[in-house]
């Protein structure tokens, strides 16, 4: 059993070294990138990789290294705010709707039932269609659907917990509403929200590069890794480096954050 | 717990592979399965025999009709080698005699043609002047294009000679009329027979037609023009251009058209392909709002100009400079001359000669305190690179000369097009479809004219192009549309940047081939295999 714990932490240790590592990249990548990511060089149009550019250049002459560094930032900053202001709003409007039952409760879930009808990504596009393309209306789409799921998992936890002995015990105690709330009912959902939102950063950090790969969300020049993967898209044969940077980067950076999901779970589940 | 978090890597890395195989080639790797299948069937009904010549065709469009009346249906029709017109257009875009032999103006609204005498259909009837009146008529009635080719007053038929008098003088008529919408189909046929195997003149008849997927075509024992090449052909529309290549690189297909040009490098061995280029009617083009914002003042328009380096584009996406808005393959685009040449200086000389001047030392200049940052509208189009290319190259070069541009890529581009709500916008004009240079500066360039996007007004050249429309003789046609298209360019209306090469790829088997300028023709009596 001890030793099980000691092997999860461990585990999480090295995710996190991992995704710590990959932050950081990311937070001063613009000051390590040997280019400007948007500088135009006809001279070098799609020079492959060597030892003046790294991962080679693009159509149009820019450096793909740089324009991998440059674009982690966006990336990284926007799925991180995407995933903390959705897991707030969902924990905050699931404990309201499981706290209060009643009219509250079932006026929320429904709202929260019809937004799940729609599939994020699809809804985005429809947004972009209606609104126009761009970041911003894109990130507000994808937030409006993304919050429910917190929603869902905290309302769910939080009416069960509600009428648990000791939380009536508490209350014969003596505790208040908001006592109950911080002592004893927020613990019980925190580490599931807190595994749920490391889990989706992977999630969030797809869905926002294949909105920019249709030309939904970053517009160009922007250096994004999902539009970097469209335009190489029609020179995987006579290329592939300009295809495989921002592939290794998008699978790269997914792959540590659904580790460092796996390990928190690993290491908090209490039910493990 | 080991096992777990390699089936959790495994399946993170999965989905990842998935999604971007969905995202990258969805449209080829579907089309294959079809094909197969259909493969299958091909030798199920018997459709293809061992000895027969027959070719693959991966085309980008399979309209969801065949009828040469409905929507631009026609040029299907035409490019699979089914459909044919009274006059066709030659290599040099210029009408030569098809089903009519020859053809005279007796005046200035009246047009006689003869029909070549012993063309049948394809199930056996004579084509006469009546039957080609009916076709005409029919385009007339159900395609509201066809009034923009001309006016048609009326149509006599009599014996072999066919009368079109047009409502007002027009030189275009001959030329017009090799558009695939004149198409002369038989039209006694059942209007549903129309639809999806109508019944026309050339080297190959329509056998089965599946919408939007494929046709099966085989050999027309009526051809009234010599030896037909080829028994059998299926057309299968591959709409993405990457699928269209992987097509041909297995073998699926023997022809293909239109791949990005970049690809073209992959089929450099010769004995295994043979490609054809040309440069055709299609002109890359930025549309500047002339009629408001920024763009009005002619003067950042001549930066603009000045400051592009159109050269460089066109070189980056395979095609050729362009000057004007006619490609070379017409004669009206040849002899122009370059007003605006590749100069910053010039374009940073000629803005702070008009006061436009970076006084915050933000790197864009201003007008009137306000930052010149111009919007730019292209299409998310998911065919080819070079609008977003061509866009993002201009948007470096115009901040050389202190003009921020902003690139927004817009799901509705025709619409932002109609509403001029725009500064620049991306556009790829088929300046002249059935080689005359009449009706597109009619719609583009005339005041108020309904496709007139960027606002543009010069009464001279309203003046010229209402002259244009009564000058009959071909090559004076030609050299008034050039002047035109000078004094358009001297008024720096529009970022010219391209002429785009249209191309053909086959493998070595196939022979006779060719690459026309005008893009409905394809397959010809000529094309066979070995």
């Amino acid at each position: 059993m001890r030793d099980k714990k000691r092997e999860a932490r461990f585990r999480l240790c090295l995710a996190l070294a991992a995704a710590v590592f990959l932050v950081l990249l990311a937070a001063f990548g613009r000051w390590l990138a040997p280019y400007d990511p948007l500088e135009v060089d006809y001279g070098a149009v799609m020079a492959p990789p060597g030892r003046e550019h790294l991962c080679g250049t693009d159509r149009l002459g820019r450096d793909i290294f740089s324009r991998i560094l440059w674009g982690a930032g966006s990336s990284f900053f926007l799925t991180f705010v995407m995933v903390a202001v959705t897991s707030l709003t969902g924990v905050a409007v699931g404990l309201t709707a499981g706290l209060l039952g009643g009219g509250t409760d079932t006026v929320l879930m429904r709202l929260i039932d019809v937004l799940l009808a729609f599939p994020g990504s699809v809804f985005a596009i429809a947004v972009a269609g209606i609104m126009g393309a761009g970041i911003f209306h894109t990130v507000l789409a994808l937030a409006l659907v993304w919050w429910t799921k917190y929603a869902r998992l905290t309302r769910n936890m939080a009416s069960e917990i509600r009428n648990k002995d000791y939380i009536i015990q508490a209350r014969f105690g003596g505790a208040g509403d908001m006592g109950i709330l911080w002592r004893y009912i927020l613990p019980n959902i925190l580490p599931q929200a807190v595994i749920m939102a490391s889990l989706d950063v992977g999630g969030m950090m797809m869905s926002l590069a294949g909105l920019s790969f249709l030309g939904l969300a970053s517009q160009p020049p922007a250096p994004e890794w999902g539009y970097m993967l469209f335009e190489s898209r029609q020179y995987m044969q006579t290329a592939p480096w300009m295809m495989i940077a921002p592939g290794a980067a998008i699978l790269i950076t997914v792959i540590v954050f659904n580790l460092l999901g796996d390990a928190v779970r690993d290491v908090l589940d209490p039910k493990e | 717990m080991k096992s777990k978090r390699m089936k959790r890597v495994m399946c993170a890395a999965a989905a990842l592979a998935l999604s971007l195989a969905v995202l990258t080639g969805c449209g080829g790797e579907k089309r294959t399965d079809e094909s197969s299948g259909n493969e299958s069937r091909d030798t199920e009904d018997g459709a293809v025999r061992t000895g027969d010549k027959h070719l693959n065709v991966a085309l980008f469009w399979v309209s969801a009709t065949l009828d040469p009346a409905k929507d631009y249906d026609g040029w299907v029709l035409s490019r699979i080698g089914a459909g044919e017109t009274l006059i066709r257009l030659d290599e040099n875009a210029r009408p030569k005699p098809c089903l009519a032999d020859t053809w005279e103006q007796t005046d200035d609204n009246t047009w006689v043609f003869h029909i070549r005498d012993g063309v049948a259909f394809s199930n056996g009837k004579a084509v006469d002047a009546q039957a080609c009146k009916s076709a005409i008529e029919r385009a007339f009635e159900l395609n509201e294009r066809a009034g923009e080719y001309f006016l048609l007053e009326a149509v006599e038929a009599e014996g072999q000679k066919l009368t079109i008098k047009t409502a007002r003088p027009s030189g275009a008529v001959p030329n017009n009329l090799c558009e695939p919408l004149f198409t002369i189909v038989d039209t006694d046929a059942e209007e549903q027979a129309m639809d999806r195997a109508p019944v026309c003149t050339g080297p190959y008849v329509v056998e089965s037609f599946d919408p939007e997927v494929s046709v099966k075509l085989v050999k027309n024992e009526n051809y009234w023009d010599g030896p037909v090449g080829l028994d059998t052909i299926t057309v299968r529309q591959v709409a993405d251009s990457d699928s269209r290549v992987m097509a041909m690189e297995s073998g699926e297909a023997d022809l293909t058209t239109t791949i990005d040009n970049m690809n073209l490098a992959l089929f450099q061995d010769e004995t295994r392909y043979s490609v054809y280029e040309t440069i055709g009617p299609r002109t890359n083009v930025v549309y500047m709002n002339n009629g408001t914002g920024f763009l009005k003042d002619q003067a950042i328009r001549q930066a603009l100009l000045y400051g592009t380096d159109r050269q460089t584009y066109a070189d980056l996406i395979d095609g050729e400079k362009a000057v004007g808005l006619y490609s070379t393959a017409l004669a009206c685009g040849r002899d122009l001359t370059d007003t605006y040449g590749w100069d910053q200086e010039k374009a940073k000389a000629l803005l702070d000669e008009h006061g436009y001047v970076d006084t915050d030392g933000d790197g864009i200049r201003e007008k009137e305190g306000q930052n010149i940052i111009l919007k730019y509208y292209l299409s998310a189009d998911h065919g080819s690179s070079d609008a977003a290319l061509i866009a993002q190259a201009v948007q470096a070069d115009a901040a050389k000369i202190g003009i921020g541009i902003e690139l927004v890529q817009a799901e509705n581009l025709a619409q932002i097009k109609s509403s001029h709500s725009f500064d620049l916008c991306s556009a790829n004009d088929s300046t002249a479809p059935t080689g005359d240079p009449e009706v597109f500066l009619s719609l583009h360039y005339l005041t108020g004219a309904s496709a007139n996007y960027g606002e543009y007004s010069n009464e001279e050249v309203d003046r010229m192009i209402r002259e244009l429309q009564s000058v009959f003789d071909e090559d004076e046609r030609q050299s008034l549309a050039r002047e035109i298209s000078q004094k358009i360019l001297d008024d720096g209306a529009c970022l010219y940047i391209s002429y785009i090469y249209g191309n053909t790829v086959t493998s070595s088997r196939v022979k006779h081939a060719r690459q026309f300028p005008i893009d409905y023709y394809i397959i010809t009596k000529d094309i066979t295999i070995e």
